[in-house]
């Protein structure tokens, strides 16, 4: 990342020049994130959850969380693709649906799944690393939305954009805790993991283009949003 | 299909009434009263005596119901078709299963291979009611219709040395194509060892709810080893191999910490990715208890001074 990420620029950036399209593009990402919640509700309404139908959102929410986590960590190299200071208000809003997602799927275990079973939950965290793992996620993603508020961001300084440098660590983990739910293994590479390995690709891609990324360009473009083509 | 019923190897017969039977006698139970209920019930619905051998009693909550035949037959893991439990019906609908013949071979006095008519013919069939445990959390009861394995082997006469059985589903990958996958090492095998394999609950199945396997079930013939998590159930089978050594498993083999060979049902041993000290059962919304052997206490001598947790 670079000193494009500190907040107060991101924020005057979004406030720039265009703050239509800003407004345009995070009403994209609430309509974007309501689509699951919405297909979720026709599936449950239309008696169209399959046979395991816990088990079924428990996984779905898991996937919604996951590719909203993608697509927050997909903003910074879409920059270069699309120079628009406006796509940085986009990145927050998908980082906190990612959250949201996550916590929707930890409830579902819990309350509907486990039924407050705390002790089957802290037996599986402690001896299963499918949970140590997706749970470790969790508490980053909850550590990153807590400290989304804009006061705090700016109160933190420095120290809030290393802690939001853990998003990566938490990209790592989901897609770690998304391959252990099927079976197969992940070091001879056999067994179901056709969609695992797909988020592991896409995750390895955007950071691959992170490093094309010109760490300077971006203080220019906010002073020059339409550059003659 | 001709089939015997075992009753010794049904569940307990207040257990297995399927839901909607006894979820009418519940609603019948409370508007008649629970005194007279046992009386009026038995006048009134003879029917379920043909399911349940005590149709006075409702059954205790909590206890084993029938999996509907949709959930069945449509909730499967049969990656030979694809990852997906759901839409193997679709997927193996035109999937031919005659002619089938099964070669039965190795270290046997008497190498024989059998036509499915043939099994059919020899092997008198019997339905047992089975309680199924995945290793992936969930679980059916389910009526089997089939014959014991021991029977098929006593007639190809294992030599002395064999020790272990070997099992092969059929390669034919134009028909499925999940056996195309790559990251798979087809074709599906699986074992046991030559005393579970002659232990009398050890079945080969020809079908299920008094039908013939449908092929997303393992048509023709596939086997069911009810104390074990289901992936030993092997569908579809082309060979069966007495032999001295343990033989290659396919789950054992991708992955051997987490699948092993013998595979019991057991709630303290715990999957190296999660638990398996409560299962769902499909058609209910509360996880139950997992139960040692899925229950089947009776194969406990067959671990006797063994570790079963070196030997999961």
């Amino acid at each position: 990342m670079n000193q494009h990420d500190l907040p107060t620029q991101t924020q005057a950036a979004a406030r720039s020049e265009r703050p239509g399209l800003s407004k345009a593009l995070v009403a994209l990402v609430h309509a974007a994130a309501a689509v699951p919640l919405l297909v979720l509700l026709i599936r449950a309404l239309g008696n169209d959850l399959g046979f395991n139908p816990i088990q079924e959102v428990e996984c779905f929410t898991g996937r919604a969380a996951l590719i909203f986590l993608l697509l927050s960590l997909a903003v910074t190299p879409l920059r270069l693709l699309i120079k628009q200071p406006g796509l940085w208000a986009m990145r927050k809003h998908l980082g906190l649906y990612a959250f949201k997602y996550a916590l929707l799927h930890l409830v579902i275990y819990l309350a509907v799944d486990l039924r407050f079973d705390w002790r089957a939950f802290f037996s599986s965290l402690f001896s299963n690393r499918f949970f140590w793992v997706g749970s470790a996620a969790f508490v980053i993603l909850l550590a990153l939305a807590v400290t989304s508020i804009p006061g705090l961001q700016r109160k933190m300084g420095r120290g809030w954009k290393w802690l939001h440098r853990l998003v990566y660590v938490a990209a790592l983990l989901v897609i770690l805790h998304y391959a252990w739910v099927d079976k197969g293994n992940l070091l001879s590479g056999q067994g179901n993991l056709v969609w695992p390995l797909v988020a592991g690709v896409v995750f390895v891609v955007l950071m691959v283009l992170r490093l094309f990324h010109d760490h300077h360009r971006p203080l220019r473009q906010n002073a020059d949003p339409f550059p003659k083509p | 299909m001709r089939i015997k019923r075992n009753p010794k190897y049904d569940l307990p017969a207040s257990e297995i009434t399927p839901r909607d039977l006894y979820a009418s006698r519940r609603r019948f139970l409370k508007q008649v009263g629970a005194v007279s209920a046992g009386a009026l019930l038995a006048a009134c619905v003879p029917a379920l005596e043909n399911v349940a051998g005590d149709p006075t009693l409702p059954p205790p909550i909590g206890e084993d119901a029938l999996t509907d035949y949709a959930a069945a037959t449509g909730y499967i893991n049969y990656y030979e078709f694809s990852f997906s439990k759901e839409g193997i019906d679709e997927l193996a609908k035109d999937f031919v299963t005659k002619p089938w013949q099964v070669e039965v071979g190795g270290l046997v006095g008497k190498p024989q291979v059998f036509t499915i008519e043939d099994i059919l013919a020899r092997y008198e069939q019997e339905e047992r009611i089975y309680r199924m445990r995945c290793v992936e959390g969930w679980s059916m009861v389910i009526p089997w219709v089939g014959f014991p394995l021991s029977k098929l082997l006593a007639d190809v006469e294992p030599l002395p040395e064999a020790k272990y059985v070997g099992f092969e589903t059929v390669y034919r990958p134009d028909d499925m194509p999940g056996q195309k996958n790559d990251m798979f090492p087809w074709p599906y095998l699986e074992g046991l060892r030559l005393d579970e394999a002659m232990q009398d609950l050890t079945l080969l199945a020809t079908g299920m709810y008094g039908e013939p396997l449908t092929p997303q079930n393992g048509a023709p013939i596939r086997l069911v080893v009810p104390w074990k998590y289901a992936f030993k159930n092997i569908k579809s089978i082309v060979k069966i191999r007495l032999v001295a050594d343990k033989p290659v498993t396919m789950w054992n083999s991708i992955a051997p910490q987490e699948y092993g060979f013998y595979a019991n049902v057991n709630p303290d041993v715990d999957h190296p990715r999660w638990s398996q000290a409560s299962e769902r059962r499909i058609g209910e919304t509360e996880r139950r208890s997992t139960l040692l052997f899925n229950g089947y206490d009776e194969v406990a001598p067959l671990y006797e001074g063994m570790s079963l947790v070196s030997n999961y």
